[in-house]
């Protein structure tokens, strides 16, 4: 060995040989998975299914924490502090906790305006947009929109072909894989959709009541309203007589299903329900929430479920 | 009242009323505007010492406590702005009399960089990274007033000074951050060198573990020196640790939060008192969605004298509806040096935030 590199041959073979060697080292780096932090469970399992083993996730809030409320602990910057890309939900959603990890994190690939840092929120046409003069006696308000999105199965799959574009960018070699990824899932809850669909109808349930407005997305697209929210306004605890006005309400129209968003103290929609003759439900908005549900299917068949049960408990009081 | 005290609260009512105009410009639609907030502090007090004038701490009756206008923004790709202008009442002293008058002090003015890999650079007046309660602003301070070590070591506004720092995140495995922060001194208590060339130096060392998913544990160690008024280098020791707990499940509305504090200075240049320090401890309870309960314990005074200790204990409830409003009400028990009886003053405090804030440190 001493005697090739003490030759002619070996001064030759020496840069092809750190050619290589640095050839090998970049291979090597390009196939180390991207690390992708998210801030909901449910965009973590969404960054999983279209990145498969090109992404390892890491998801800050539990399935049980509400992610407006989270806290912008330090050890939040330690996960950021290398991760190559954060997705958020964004419409304001995370505004109290994540500008101050982000910075915290001191990782400028991963700052607002970089390609490390993608909001699934705004890309998905989201309702309830607010005009003009918003108002904070009105409650926690978002007026960019409603930031649960999530709970409509193809508004999720939208936002998982954006973030297909978004990997593409970062990984460009894996781009048809991610783009495929993101086809399958459309077309995979495209499917789904109409099944549950079908069994949403076969409730014959127009109307509910729930306790926040995390499930409008679900309601619409699943062609039910919502005749008011057991809390008085968003964020804020009911009062006296907004329940007696949302019991009038659900007795008025009839209403027999309430549900009840399991991050959200159980109380004040069991006293609505018993005083209305509703049923309550209470239902998981994201992945983990509840023990149960380990997948985005699980999640959405929970909602489909509580429903069901609805029309199965009037059904008996009829 | 001077010109500055007449003209600002018709300002702020001006700001405030555009604040809430503005608060969906902080969102929606896009706009280049700093985020502006107003915090407003107003209590009641009753007690004992209150009605002596020369101290508006412990004045008894109605007071604004403060009002804090803060803008905040993102200067360009590099560097992001704080400006927080607080108007305070104090008392004046004019032909033999004392009166209480407005003044409005910029309490913190800086910019900070963006976008560098582990390293965060800050230039301007800026509260000291000293252990945790120095870096609150009075709106977020624990109780409705400062820590009783913080009081008699560092003064009424705490360690604040025009300087420079620097805050390197390390990769240790745990968030461990080290600060090193150049100051210059004009803290008449501990490092107001004659000479402007002498600069007061500082290192802090955090640490945050998360014991599990709902509790964190905190632990700060800090050394300051700089020159005093007689040009011997003074010495401040500061730690802090505090240990956090809130649920993981969003349904259950509580937490708990215990944090111990302590100071010692060592200033050989002071006729008296060359070694003093002093500890503050409390307990934050949150019991429901709105109710809190808090305990303080703290004690300041000399190492191996049995005289000049005070000790102060307070009991805290606080209603708390939103991120935006508090109404509390403290209860003080305080014994100072040289004194027989125990003073005891009782505050409630309102404290507001109006517009956009930006959001608080863990």
């Amino acid at each position: 060995m001493n005697k090739i590199f003490g030759s002619r041959y070996g001064e030759l073979l020496k840069p092809m040989l750190l050619a290589l060697l640095l050839g090998l080292g970049l291979l090597a780096e390009a196939q180390e998975p991207l690390k992708v932090v998210t801030t909901t469970t449910t965009l973590g399992q969404l960054v999983e299914r279209i990145g498969g083993a090109q992404v390892q996730v890491t998801v800050l809030g539990k399935g049980t924490q509400d992610p407006h409320y989270l806290e912008a602990k330090p050890s939040y910057m330690v996960k950021l502090r290398e991760a190559d890309l954060v997705v958020a939900v964004g419409l304001d959603l995370e505004v109290g906790w994540l500008p101050n990890v982000l910075r915290g994190a001191r990782n400028p690939r991963i700052q607002v305006g970089q390609s490390g840092y993608l909001e699934l929120g705004p890309t998905v046409e989201p309702i309830e947009r607010l005009e003009g003069k918003v108002d904070r006696s009105e409650g926690d308000l978002h007026p960019l929109g409603n930031p649960h999105f999530h709970l409509a199965p193809l508004r999720y799959a939208r936002a998982g072909q954006t973030l297909a574009a978004r990997l593409a960018e970062l990984r460009p070699a894996w781009a048809s894989n991610f783009a495929t990824a993101a086809t399958v899932l459309t077309a995979d809850l495209t499917d789904k959709e109409k099944k549950w669909s079908a069994r949403v109808k076969a409730t014959d349930l127009k109307e509910v009541v729930t306790y926040h407005r995390t499930l409008t997305y679900f309601l619409n697209r699943f062609g039910l309203q919502t005749v008011g929210e057991v809390e008085s306004k968003p964020g804020v605890p009911p009062t006296a007589k907004h329940l007696m006005e949302i019991i009038k309400r659900a007795q008025e129209k009839k209403v027999s299903c309430l549900l009840h968003e399991s991050f959200f103290e159980v109380a004040p929609s069991e006293r609505v329900a018993k005083s209305s003759g509703m049923s309550v439900q209470v239902v998981p908005t994201e992945i983990q929430a509840v023990p149960e549900v380990g997948t985005y299917e699980a999640l959405i068949e929970r909602l489909i479920l509580a429903l069901e049960n609805c029309r199965q408990l009037r059904s008996k009081s009829l | 009242m001077n010109l500055i005290g007449l003209i600002f609260p018709i300002l702020s009512i001006f700001i405030s009323l555009e604040v809430a105009g503005a608060q969906p410009a902080a969102s929606n639609p896009p706009t280049l505007n700093p985020d502006i907030s107003l915090n407003g502090l107003f209590w009641y007090r009753a007690g004992q010492g209150g009605n002596r004038p020369t101290d508006l701490e412990e004045a008894n009756g109605f007071s604004v406590q403060e009002l804090e206008l803060r803008l905040s923004s993102n200067i360009d790709a590099y560097w992001r702005g704080d400006a927080i202008l607080a108007l305070h009442r104090h008392a004046e002293e004019e032909a033999g009399e004392t009166h209480f008058d407005y003044q409005l002090d910029p309490e913190e003015a800086y910019v900070e960089s963006l976008g560098l890999e582990s390293w965060t650079l800050r230039a301007g007046k800026f509260k000291a990274f000293l252990g945790r309660h120095n870096r609150l602003h009075t709106h977020a301070f624990p109780f409705v007033d400062a820590p009783l070590p913080h009081q008699l070591i560092l003064g009424e506004e705490g360690l604040n000074e025009m300087g420079v720092s620097a805050a390197y995140l390390t990769p240790l495995p745990w968030y461990s951050e080290v600060v090193v922060q150049a100051l210059q001194g004009e803290n008449e208590n501990l490092f107001a060198s004659e000479s402007q060339d002498d600069v007061v130096g500082l290192v802090l060392w955090k640490n945050l573990w998360d014991l599990n998913e709902a509790t964190t544990f905190e632990w700060n160690l800090n050394q300051v020196n700089g020159r005093g008024p007689s040009q011997e280098v003074n010495k401040l020791s500061a730690t802090a640790m505090t240990v956090k707990w809130k649920p993981t499940d969003s349904a259950r509305k509580q937490s708990l939060a215990w944090t111990l504090e302590a100071l010692y200075a060592e200033l050989p240049g002071a006729t008296d008192n060359q070694r003093r320090g002093g500890y503050s401890t409390w307990l934050q309870y949150q019991i429901s969605r709105v109710w809190w309960v808090q305990l303080r314990n703290e004690y300041f005074g000399q190492p191996k004298e049995e005289e000049g200790i005070t000790r102060k204990n307070s009991v805290l409830v606080g209603w708390i509806p939103s991120e935006y409003s508090a109404l509390r009400l403290q209860y003080d028990h305080y014994r100072a040096p040289d004194s027989d009886e125990a003073e005891q003053r009782v505050t409630l405090q309102l404290n507001v935030s109006m517009g956009a804030h930006p959001a608080h440190e863990y």
